[in-house]
């Protein structure tokens, strides 16, 4: 996939940093295959097309030559035999005449002045400037093992990633979530809204920027996590380049990240460990769950808050970007979560008894906190339980336990985003949200999937419910839906057989009365 | 007398077109004019007249000088010469020389000097040879056709106001060049110089001829043209005639100022044609014309910027933004375009890289 060699990708090495391109620059993208130092009395019968000029224009200190005026009919001679970029050398700081800037604008040949003082004289930039060209496998070569020793010394930490990218490759360098959010580095120039949704590489160039993408291997598919590099400087051999360091660093990031979730992993686990020992071990603490509840930071004095945090749907997984973005929307608001049941609690604690503002004020942060969440692209919908103040361990357990059912009842009737708080949740409600539960509704799908799979289905569940409905009475069943009393009879009797149930046992009714209306509920 | 009787009399009638013709041989440099015409109307207000005689028409054993004023002009303007300087001068060459002057040349025929030339004759009442040195200004006094030929300008006498009297012997050319540029500080930033005495032969053989002649023609052309209405083609013939070649009729829009490191730098747009553009490198003088990157006109050709609407010579070092040129090409002498003149006064002469090999 090598690219074709344009003189923006000399502008991009390391030998032009510091020249301008005063003018010309719609000839950048050509392809340059040569570069050639020109010096007085040349002869331009071998003068090849592709080739780029490097002319030192600089004065010698022993015998005072100006050259400068050389420059445009260089230009001229150089364009008019097919040649692609004059490099003009010790210059120093001054811009160019205007004469040279128009001349080419119109010839399309982009002239780049750079000041010898700060960089190589002519026959280095020269020699540097051939390298490239002829062999831009063996400059890629050299950027890779420089950035492999620097990426390994950054072990994968994002910031310093970056940082070594930005330095090899003269770029703007940053890591991106799918939907454009910059998790670090420099926000890109290019609006990079299209991030493949596929995890390859990419280099491109658009918007007179080249850039590269590359996906972090194991954030999840499409790529949760983007490394991105841009340069206003390079062609799609940068680009190239970028890419191949870029690879190079996902691959320390994903190692890095791995680590992480192990260790936060065993963190998780350690945490919930310690939770339901603590909950079970109720008041007073034993002095051994004391101490490591203390190291853990836990608070366990005072008036707690409970909150809890699960997905609509089972069994709740958080990819690794969108757990890093909901962790850092709440960390605002809540202490950290804890993994716990099928799903993740914490709470807050205060020394006396929240009063209802502050206790609002808590429910309309986590509300604004969801909101902006739920603004986030490509994460999976979450829902929030909150429980009413309550002080002391035991009746911290009751409020993980209140919370996680306003979570449920979130889960099962509000859907993405939403919080329930417990307060004036009545009994009912609970249950309907245990059976309103998607886990639930599977089951219940599962019952009376023979009915449903059965010659008008749909209407021996709608007769078996308002017979159940009506307290097992066919003549108010037949009332309610207009039939013959017979008719019901003889419905019910082929739900039965459907179902292989008997609705004269009560527990084999109760169920298949629980699992029509969990069915109806959605 | 080894001078034959005048072919021209210049009389106070020529000096307007003198004036005119020595700013556009003095190729950007060489001084105003206009004070020094200002001052031959005076001095042959009365009907006094200098002759001009045809080098030819000197007698092959005349003694023959040139002279000039060298040094800042600007100065040399503020505090006008009285005569005295360059008759003192030519008098102590003469008794340095052991030798009586026949007539007098122009060392430079172009720029301030070119009217100097004719005070002098009027001042020592003598003839003035139609011929100098330069046939159009250069920077130093060794830049002269008399150099190429081997003929040495030393003894070079300068004289100031102050009756100050200098005397260089120097090896060459140069080193009286170099020795002269020294002494003017201390003789008051210029001074009356006359040097390049030879006879009357060599002057024949060796001298550029005709430059006060080309200068009076030129002069006329572009009076001519002004009469001709208002700038324009129709007003372009007569400068055409005098052998004047229009490069390029721009507004300036960029100068940049000439530094220790290089020439000033002007960049001209066409006021035709905006794609088009030209470039033009100056010092004392304008020194090269590229156009979109081709040579338009290089020293040693006379390149001269006339002010579009007035067509009066605009100097080097009075080009500004905005104001719009006319960028005229004439051609030198003939001597400074091939060996060994070409090697005194190209652009190498002047501290810049030459362009043959990108021609």
């Amino acid at each position: 996939m090598r690219s074709a060699l344009s003189a923006r990708d000399l502008l991009a090495s390391e030998a032009l940093r510091d020249g301008q391109v005063v003018g010309g620059g719609a000839g950048l993208d050509a392809t340059v295959t040569s570069v050639k130092l020109i010096t007085e009395g040349y002869d331009w019968g071998d003068f090849a097309p592709g080739t780029g000029v490097v002319f030192d224009a600089g004065s010698e200190r022993d015998s005072p030559t100006y050259r400068q005026h050389l420059v445009e009919l260089i230009a001229r001679r150089m364009s008019a035999r097919g040649g692609r970029v004059l490099i003009v050398t010790g210059v120093g700081p001054e811009r160019a005449p205007a004469s040279t800037v128009r001349l080419a604008d119109r010839l399309g040949l982009p002239v780049v002045f750079t000041a010898r003082a700060s960089g190589p004289s002519g026959p280095e930039l020269t020699a540097g400037l051939l390298a490239i060209v002829h062999t831009p496998g063996i400059a890629i070569a050299q950027a890779v093992g420089t950035a492999a020793r620097g990426l390994r010394s950054a072990g994968g930490a994002l910031d310093r990633t970056l940082a070594v990218l930005e330095s090899m490759l003269h770029a703007r360098c940053a890591a991106m979530l799918p939907d454009g959010t910059v998790a670090a580095g420099q926000p890109p120039v290019v609006a990079h809204k299209h991030l493949p949704r596929h995890p390859v590489t990419v280099a491109e160039r658009a918007d007179d920027i080249a850039f590269a993408v590359s996906p972090v291997p194991g954030s999840g598919n499409p790529a949760a996590l983007w490394l991105v590099a841009e340069s206003s400087r390079g062609g799609l051999v940068w680009a190239d380049t970028a890419a191949t360091l870029l690879d190079m660093a996902s691959g320390y990031v994903a190692a890095r990240n791995a680590a992480d979730e192990l260790a936060a992993e065993r963190d998780a686990r350690y945490l919930s460990g310690l939770l339901t020992e603590l909950f079970e071990a109720g008041d007073p603490v034993p002095g051994h769950i004391a101490e490591r509840t203390v190291k853990a930071g836990w608070v366990l004095d005072g008036w707690h808050t409970a909150v809890y945090l699960t997905m609509p749907g089972a069994p709740p997984s958080l990819p690794l970007a969108a757990w890093a973005r909901l962790t850092d929307i709440l960390s605002g608001v809540l202490p950290p979560l804890i993994e716990y049941g099928d799903g993740w609690v914490t709470w807050t604690t205060s020394a006396l008894r929240p009063s209802t503002a502050a206790h609002q004020a808590l429910i309309t942060g986590l509300r604004r906190a969801m909101e902006s969440y739920r603004q986030t692209s490509g994460v999976p919908a979450v829902v929030l339980g909150v429980s009413d103040p309550a002080s002391g361990v035991v009746r911290l357990a009751a409020s993980v336990t209140q919370a996680r059912q306003a979570a449920t009842v979130a889960a099962a009737t509000g859907g993405d985003g939403a919080v329930q708080p417990a307060e004036g949740l009545s009994l009912l409600r609970l249950l309907l949200g245990g059976y309103g539960s998607a886990a639930f509704r599977d089951d219940a799908t599962q019952l009376l999937r023979p009915l449903l799979e059965a010659d008008g289905g749909e209407q021996l569940l709608e007769t078996l419910e308002a017979y159940l409905d009506s307290g097992r009475s066919p003549s108010e069943t037949a009332a309610r839906l207009g039939l013959h009393r017979n008719t019901v009879a003889q419905r019910i009797r082929r739900a039965e057989r459907e179902l292989s149930v008997s609705l004269d046992d009560p527990d084999q009714r109760f169920a298949v009365h629980l699992a029509s209306r969990a069915l109806r509920l959605t | 007398m080894s001078v034959s009787p005048a072919h021209a009399l210049l009389n106070a009638g020529h000096a307007a077109d003198l004036a005119l013709g020595a700013a556009v041989l003095g190729s950007g440099g060489g001084g105003d004019t206009r004070t020094g015409a200002a001052a031959i109307a005076a001095a042959l207000g009365a009907g006094d007249s200098v002759p001009l005689v045809p080098a030819a028409a000197v007698g092959p054993d005349a003694w023959v000088a040139g002279v000039m004023a060298v040094g800042a002009t600007s100065v040399m303007l503020e505090r006008l010469p009285s005569g005295d300087e360059f008759t003192a001068a030519v008098r102590a060459l003469q008794r340095h020389a052991g030798v009586r002057l026949d007539a007098v040349l122009g060392m430079e025929g172009a720029g301030a000097n070119a009217l100097l030339s004719v005070l002098c004759a009027h001042w020592l009442n003598l003839p003035l040879i139609d011929a100098d040195g330069m046939g159009r200004a250069f920077p130093r006094i060794e830049q002269t056709i008399f150099t190429a030929a081997g003929i040495r300008a030393a003894p070079l006498v300068l004289a100031n106001s102050t009756a100050d009297i200098m005397i260089i012997e120097a090896g060459s050319n140069a080193s009286v060049e170099r020795l002269a540029r020294a002494a003017l500080p201390a003789l008051g930033g210029w001074a009356a110089a006359t040097g390049y005495l030879m006879r009357g032969r060599d002057c024949a053989a060796h001298a550029i001829t005709g430059t006060f002649s080309r200068a009076l023609a030129i002069g006329a052309a572009i009076r001519r043209a002004r009469l001709g209405g208002p700038a324009g083609p129709a007003g372009e013939g007569p400068i055409r005639e005098a052998g004047g070649h229009l490069v390029f009729e721009g507004v300036v829009i960029e100068v940049w100022q000439r530094t220790s490191l290089g020439p000033g730098t002007v960049t001209l747009e066409h006021r035709g044609n905006r794609r088009r553009a030209l470039r033009v490198e100056l010092a004392d003088e304008l020194l090269l014309a590229i156009e979109d990157g081709a040579v338009a006109a290089a020293v040693p050709d006379i390149i001269c910027a006339l002010d579009s609407r007035r067509l009066t010579p605009v100097g080097a070092d009075s080009i500004t933004t905005g104001q719009e040129l006319d960028i005229w090409r004439f051609a030198a002498p003939d001597a400074w375009y091939r060996p060994p003149g070409a090697g005194l006064v190209g652009l190498p002469a002047f501290g810049l890289a030459p362009v043959d090999w990108l021609a």
